[in-house]
């Protein structure tokens, strides 16, 4: 052989070797690895080789990885494949490693009054139809909702019983009985919801023992400052940084002294023309 | 009278420079003294640092305008601009309309453009930008807003609108109270 062909021959087996090592699909490893199909995990219990890892890292670490990645993929194509429309989708298994909750349990959830009363007498709910027949208008409408069927409040016609009044409008108070029984549903819930997170709510609304928030408290020392003749102007500071704790509170906005140095106004209003104008060329 | 806040400056600024771009500059820097904004009952007025002085003299019930009126803040905080304003704007234009001696009575009795009365529209105009508007004389007739670009209203029909009426001259004899 001569030596052009002994060179080129080393240069060719180099290459297929070089072939081999990428188009291999074969991964050897001294401890099995782990496969966790279901949480996409591989893991991989092999002791790291100190050595390598020392020499280069970036290049050891790069090494493992596609090793294991190579044993992913195929445990992959090993699990039943469908197709749909072009594309390949690997049906999963259940994932074996259990993962500990991300949020914690739910706390259960205080009854409300209907739910407590139910309990006691052992009233258990019934699933109603959502559809019920309307006589009159021959056809299936909901139970309740948008256009119901039998809508109480929607008659053409409403007879006078003989105890009302002739000039009362039958039609206005269906509307208003309506109203008045909506309105005594929110007040339940609402009166519900305040039972659950133990807020003692008074009948008119107010809040009883109601612990105020920091900003309460400084809202209502502004208002209390401004509520007397001289907008508290000669009043005492009630605490020695009291402007910076009520600046948001109160009601007296504060401007530009009129008569100021006129130059500086200028050059304010020029910067901020400026301002403006950079913001809207981006 | 109290000199505006920040926002109300820029608002006003965003409508000026709307009509005049960037020559906002040119009102705020002048040659001949220092001009400003001040704002009282919701309007705002552009007069020179003396008149600032002699007005500030009066009470706020007894004073009715003094400078020019720019415009006023509607109760939104929107800012309208006046007719008044039109001799500040007019010199710094940016897009201008020409219109024809026919439609110039129609604009000034606070009517839309139609194309057929548009002489001349400056290259370039935006749609819905601010312009200026004058008669063939070269003569400032008030403010509208492009309801087309210069491409466009070429190639609109000639009963199209091309300038919506905001501000006329005519107003002067229309709406004198409203104007201060």
């Amino acid at each position: 052989m001569t030596s052009n062909d002994l060179v080129k021959s080393i240069l060719q087996r180099d290459v297929d070797e070089q072939d081999r090592i990428l188009k291999s699909t074969e991964v050897t490893k001294p401890c099995p690895v782990d496969i966790d199909l279901g949480n996409l995990l591989v893991w991989d219990p092999n002791v790291v080789d100190q050595q390598a890892y020392k020499e280069n890292r970036e290049e050891y670490i790069k090494n493992t990885m596609r090793d294991n990645m190579q044993l992913f993929v195929n445990a992959l194509w090993q699990v039943p494949i469908e197709r749909h429309d072009n594309a390949v989708v690997a049906k999963l298994p259940d994932a074996k490693t259990v993962v500990p909750r991300e949020k914690p349990v739910p706390k259960p959830k205080p009854l409300t009054k209907w739910q407590k009363f139910a309990q006691s007498k052992g009233i258990v709910k019934r699933n109603k139809s959502k559809f019920v027949w309307d006589e009159t208008k021959q056809e299936w409408g909901r139970r309740y909702g948008y256009k119901k069927a039998n809508d109480d409040t929607k008659p053409w016609l409403i007879e006078v019983p003989g105890s009302a009044d002739p000039n009362e409008d039958q039609f206005a108070k269906r509307l208003a009985a309506k109203k008045e029984r909506v309105a005594k549903n929110e007040f339940q819930r609402l009166k519900n919801i305040a039972r659950a997170n133990k807020i003692n709510v008074r009948n008119d609304g107010a809040i009883i023992n109601k612990k105020s928030s920091t900003n309460d408290v400084k809202k209502a020392l502004a208002t209390a400052k401004y509520s007397d003749a001289s907008m508290g102007q000669f009043s005492e500071q009630a605490a020695p940084d009291e402007a910076r704790q009520t600046r948001g509170f109160s009601k007296k906005r504060k401007f530009e002294s009129n008569l100021g140095s006129l130059k500086n106004e200028k050059n304010k209003q020029l910067k901020l023309f400026e301002q403006m104008n950079s913001s809207t060329a981006k | 009278m109290r000199p505006l806040t920040d926002e109300e400056t820029k608002i006003l600024f965003e409508k000026l420079s709307k009509y005049i771009g960037d020559n906002v500059r040119m009102l705020l820097e002048r040659p001949d003294g220092l001009y400003t904004f001040r704002l009282h009952r919701e309007r705002v007025y552009y007069c020179s640092e003396a008149i600032i002085k002699y007005a500030s003299n009066f009470p706020r019930k007894e004073l009715l305008s003094f400078g020019t009126c720019f415009g006023r803040f509607t109760k939104t905080r929107k800012f309208r601009l006046h007719i008044t304003a039109l001799d500040f704007i007019a010199p710094y234009a940016k897009f201008k309309v020409w219109l024809k001696p026919n439609a110039e009575q129609q604009f000034l009795y606070g009517h839309n453009v139609v194309k057929s009365g548009l002489g001349r529209i400056t290259e370039n105009t935006p749609k819905y930008n601010g312009v200026i508007v004058y008669t063939m004389n070269d003569m400032p007739l008030g403010f509208g807003v492009a309801a087309k670009s210069t491409i466009e209203c070429r190639a609109a029909d000639p009963m199209a609108l091309v300038v919506f009426h905001q501000a006329d001259v005519g107003e002067f004899l229309r709406n004198e109270d409203a104007l201060t």
